[in-house]
């Protein structure tokens, strides 16, 4: 065979081979001449194009099929034809002559003849419209994700359960969000079984989110700088709306289709028509909106509350991916709320725990001091012991020699200093060895209005009614406090005994009131006006800065009172006079003795 | 004549009570300790005793035990500087307790309280 018939017949084979890859092919591919017009495609590359066979196509020049490739595109092909190698183009919509959208890729190359001249370009066309959706799909979750991440990472940061929620609920209504027009949030009341409308956000008319929205036109922000201003964000408009469902309870055991998503645990979506429930139909009224999407808050898989989103203002359909990425945020939100929860609990045992410490060192100062009073009253005790058989001495043989004292003698008149001033020696030591015989007892949980009444009659036992007429009034009946009973009822008995021994009035009032964590009894003198002073001065004296033995009587009980918490003073009140108060402090805990 | 023993350790209150009785018309016995006390006794009767419970080395409440073993007509009297003796059972065995006192009155009308009962039963 002579070279040109062989070159001739390799042509022929590989212009069958070329007919045949055309063919099977599932691309479109076509061949455009040099003059620009198709010279030959397969079916496919006429289907794309919208015919029904490619002899439809062929002979056709490139600028009849712009309605396809668009001007530009066809300008693009011309010019391979002249002066490129190589046009590539990944991705262009099209509409072909049967009025069919898609989008195609389209990858062309400049052919060449024997001469290296240009014989045309063959090109290949497919349709990446899957491709395409596939790809904004996964461009749509990425964005998700992305959103998703931002409100989890600005949730992060929350702990309190009401900026959970405004956090939340702004990433819902943000249009760098999820982009719904209001957002409204309902949390579960265990104990009632009942959803509580506890916080919303969005505009609660068309002008106001013209304004809104236009603001935030004139001021971008990210999603991630607006979660971090929701404080400020915080406006009128979203507390009027929350004013609007801050009062409602739901019934989640009813039939509504509120109480639906909450039984069955599944996001819903509502619409007003007639065949709602009653129920749901005057919740959608309040909320006046037609269309409500709404989804169970779900915490390991308990539900904790119901978000529900709506489009008031653009009317724009909540559609399958809404609801989809809505379920998404309702999951997280969940989760943040459950931890602020926990976090609050957490809070308020710490607090309780901080109080019990708080209790346990005053219990411990306690202790110490009701040591040391126990070793002070041995001390004394003791020093009180060895001071009586001296005093019993003096006095007695002061007694003695006053006897037989010759009637008119100077030294009688000190004598009876002696013996006066030893009997009050002997007094204070029979206090003092009272008090130290107290100091022996442990604590207990005592009623002050008890201690009072046992003092007052201790009083009367040793006083005799006539001289010990004190009226008691108890205001409240259960008075509880902490204490050593001998010591307490010894302290109030040494200050009764002084108001009556002392001051010249006759009937003081004792009171007893709780003020807070304080016990407070009071005694009041209705002594006529010529008196107040005096009595004013005899009390401040004495449970003042005094300096006499009832002072120092006073003054071990006023130790005393001191050792419980407690404190003991004088007011004066213009109306009434002054009034004797004593202040311990309240503890209704049982405590170990 | 009534005879009062008197048991203190303490010597001054010894010869204080000794002269203050005296005065009163008592026979008077001083003891400063147990031994002392049970010598005496040994050596005549008394109708009143005076005992002190802190008795230096002794102890006034075993020597009231012992007293009222051997001298049940003796009338005793407790006379302490301490009041916490009373709660002691022990000095239930005593016919009264009265506290020290430079003022002897309570304890010489105890006295003759007790005399005037021991009459009456006699």
């Amino acid at each position: 065979m002579s070279p040109v018939a062989y070159q001739q017949k390799e042509n022929t084979l590989a212009l069958e081979c070329f007919d045949d890859f055309m063919h099977d092919n599932l691309a479109g591919i076509f061949f455009v001449g040099s003059d620009a017009r198709v010279k030959k495609l397969n079916q496919r590359a006429a289907e794309i194009l919208g015919y029904g066979t490619p002899s439809e196509v062929e002979g056709l020049s490139l600028s009849r099929l712009e309605f396809f490739f668009s001007q530009n595109i066809v300008e693009r092909l011309q010019h391979l034809l002249r002066q490129e190698h190589h046009l590539r183009i990944d991705c262009f919509p099209g509409t072909n002559l049967k009025g069919h959208f898609a989008h195609y890729s389209l990858s062309c190359n400049r052919a060449h003849d024997e001469n290296d001249d240009t014989a045309g370009i063959l090109g290949i066309i497919e349709d990446v419209s899957v491709h395409v959706k596939r790809q904004q799909e996964l461009k749509n979750h990425i964005d998700e994700m992305a959103v998703l991440s931002q409100i989890s990472q600005a949730v992060s940061s929350a702990l309190d359960t009401k900026e959970v929620l405004e956090i939340i609920l702004t990433g819902v209504t943000a249009s760098q969000g999820l982009g719904f027009n209001r957002a409204f949030l309902f949390l579960m009341d265990d104990d009632n079984r009942t959803l509580v409308g506890r916080l919303a956000i969005g505009p609660t008319s068309a002008e106001e989110a013209g304004k809104i929205w236009s603001s935030l036109a004139d001021d971008p922000r990210s999603l991630v700088e607006l979660l971090s201003l929701y404080r400020e964000k915080s406006d009128n408009a979203s507390q009027t709306l929350t004013d609007i469902i801050r009062d409602m309870r739901i019934d989640t055991t009813n039939g509504s289709v509120f109480a639906r998503a909450v039984q069955e645990k599944t996001p819903l979506t509502i619409e007003y028509d007639s065949e709602l429930d009653h129920i749901s139909e005057s919740i959608l009224k309040r909320l006046g909106e037609k269309q409500v999407s709404m989804t169970p808050l779900l915490a390991r898989d308990r539900v904790i509350g119901l978000l529900l989103v709506d489009n008031a203002i653009t009317r724009e359909e909540i559609t399958e991916n809404d609801r989809r990425f809505l379920k998404l945020i309702a999951d997280q939100t969940a989760t943040a709320v459950e931890r602020s929860y926990l976090y609050r609990d957490l809070m308020e045992r710490a607090l309780e725990l901080e109080r019990m410490n708080g209790q346990l060192a005053q219990t411990q100062n306690q202790i110490i001091e009701a040591e040391k009073m126990s070793v002070i009253g041995e001390i004394t005790s003791a020093v009180a012991h060895e001071l009586r058989n001296p005093l019993t001495i003096i006095g007695g043989f002061a007694n003695l020699m006053n006897k037989n004292l010759t009637p008119g003698s100077g030294d009688g008149e000190y004598l009876n200093i002696i013996i006066s001033e030893t009997q009050r020696a002997e007094a204070v030591l029979t206090d003092v060895l009272d008090f130290s015989k107290a100091s022996k007892t442990k604590g207990r949980r005592l009623d002050l209005n008890d201690l009072v009444s046992r003092a007052l009659d201790m009083l009367r036992v040793r006083m005799g009614a006539a001289r010990s007429r004190i009226s008691f009034e108890r205001n409240e009946a259960d008075l509880p406090l902490w204490g050593n009973p001998d010591q307490l009822l010894h302290s109030l008995y040494q200050v009764f005994q002084v108001l009556v021994q002392d001051l010249p009035i006759d009937l003081p009032r004792a009171s007893t009131h709780r003020l807070g964590d304080t016990l407070r009894l009071e005694v009041c003198f209705p002594s006529p006006d010529k008196l107040r002073k005096k009595v004013d001065n005899t009390l401040r004296q004495y449970f003042g800065c005094g300096n006499s033995t009832k002072r120092l009587t006073l003054l071990v009980a006023e130790e005393t009172l001191k050792h419980h918490g407690g404190v003991m003073g004088v007011e004066s009140h213009p109306d009434d006079g002054p009034v004797l108060f004593v202040h311990l402090p309240l503890n209704e805990e049982t405590q170990n003795d | 004549m009534t005879k009062i023993l008197i048991v203190d350790d303490e010597a001054y209150i010894r010869m204080l009570y000794k002269k203050e009785l005296e005065s009163e018309g008592y026979q008077v016995g001083l003891a400063a300790t147990a031994r002392e006390a049970f010598d005496l006794l040994a050596a005549g009767q008394f109708d009143i005793i005076i005992l002190d419970i802190e008795l230096g080395d002794d102890n006034g409440l075993e020597l009231l035990n012992e007293i009222r073993q051997n001298y049940r007509n003796c009338g005793i009297i407790l006379n302490s500087a301490y009041s916490t003796y009373k709660a002691d059972f022990q000095s239930w065995l005593a016919d009264a307790y009265i506290m020290k006192s430079s003022n002897l009155e309570p304890l010489k009308n105890k006295i003759k309280d007790l005399l005037k009962k021991d009459h009456c039963e006699s």
